[in-house]
C-alpha cells in the first residue's frame, strides 16, 4: 500500500475515536488527575479521553511513555523520534508519524528526511547512523527476534552507546503500543485547526 | 480473540468495523479499551524482551 493510499503526511492530523470517548464534564477527580500528567493537551484529546475509561491503566503507560520519550540523557530527542516514525510507518500509524515526524523536523530542520520515509518508505537513503537505527528499528517492530546482534552490532560500529541502544529499544516497543491502540480505537483526519 | 490476533499481527488493517462487532457482542467501551490496552502492552513487552536478550548478548 502506498504511503499517500495510507495518509502519511507532515501536516498535521486529528484522531476521531470509533469507540464513545468520556465527557470531561464526567470525569472523576481521579481521571483528572491521570489526564493532566499524560500530556498538556490530554483533557481536549479523543485518544485520551478514550482511554482513560480505564484510568489505572492509563496512569502507568503515560508515566512510561514520558520516561521512555522524554527522559535526559541517552539516545538524543530527534534520533528517538526517528525511531518512533520508522515503526508508525510500518505499523500504518498515520497519525503517530505525522506527530512525531513533526517533532524530528523541529529538532532538527530536515523534514526532508521525514518525507522522503513517508514517500518512499523505510529503505529510504539514510546517512549511515540513521540507517543502523532505521534497519533496528523496524525489525523489533515487524518480527522483534529479527533485529538480531548483528542489528545490534550494526548500531554500535555507528556509535551508539548500550544506553543509546536500550533507550532506542524502549522508544520502538512504546510504538509497538501506541500504534496498535491508535490504529485499532479510531482513525486519523485533517486537522480542523488552522 | 479473532480482533486480539489482528490487533496483535495486523495492526494497519484495523477497521471501524472490528469495534463495531467487540460492541455488537455486548463488550463495552470500557473493556474495549482495557482489552486493547492488554494487546499493546504485550507487543511492547515481546520488543523490550528481545531488545534486552540483544544487549544482553543471548542472541
Amino acid at each position: 500500500m502506498s504511503a499517500s493510499e495510507q495518509g502519511f503526511t507532515l501536516a498535521p492530523l486529528d484522531w476521531v475515536a470509533w469507540v464513545e470517548t468520556i465527557a470531561l464534564a464526567d470525569a472523576t477527580p481521579e481521571q483528572i488527575a491521570v489526564l493532566e500528567e499524560s500530556t498538556p493537551t490530554a483533557k481536549t484529546s479523543p485518544y485520551y479521553l478514550l482511554l482513560v475509561r480505564d484510568v489505572a491503566v492509563l496512569r502507568e503507560r503515560s508515566r512510561l511513555f514520558n520516561s521512555v520519550m522524554y527522559a535526559p540523557k541517552g539516545l538524543s530527542r530527534a534520533d528517538r523520534e526517528l525511531a518512533t516514525v520508522a515503526a508508525s510507518r510500518i505499523n500504518g500509524c498515520a497519525y503517530c508519524a505525522s506527530v512525531h515526524g513533526i517533532r524530528f523536523a523541529q529538532l532538527t530542520k530536515q523534514p526532508e528526511i521525514i518525507q522522503r520515509i513517508f514517500d518512499e518508505g523505510v529503505d529510504t537513503e539514510l546517512d549511515a547512523r540513521r540507517r543502523a537505527i532505521v534497519d533496528y528499528s523496524v525489525k523489533l517492530t515487524q518480527v522483534p527476534p529479527e533485529a538480531g546482534a548483528e542489528g545490534v552490532a550494526a548500531l554500535r560500529r555507528v556509535g551508539l552507546s548500550e544506553l543509546e541502544i536500550l533507550d532506542l529499544t524502549h522508544a520502538v516497543a512504546m510504538f509497538a503500543w501506541a500504534n496498535r491502540l491508535m490504529r485499532t480505537l479510531g482513525a486519523p483526519v485533517a486537522s480542523a485547526k488552522p | 480473540m479473532r480482533h486480539v490476533d489482528l490487533a496483535t499481527r495486523e495492526p494497519r488493517t484495523a477497521t471501524p468495523t472490528h469495534v463495531a462487532e467487540l460492541q455488537a457482542a455486548g463488550v463495552t467501551p470500557r473493556d474495549i479499551v482495557t482489552i486493547s490496552q492488554l494487546i499493546a502492552f504485550v507487543s511492547y513487552q515481546v520488543r523490550l524482551l528481545a531488545g534486552l536478550r540483544l544487549l544482553g548478548g543471548a542472541a
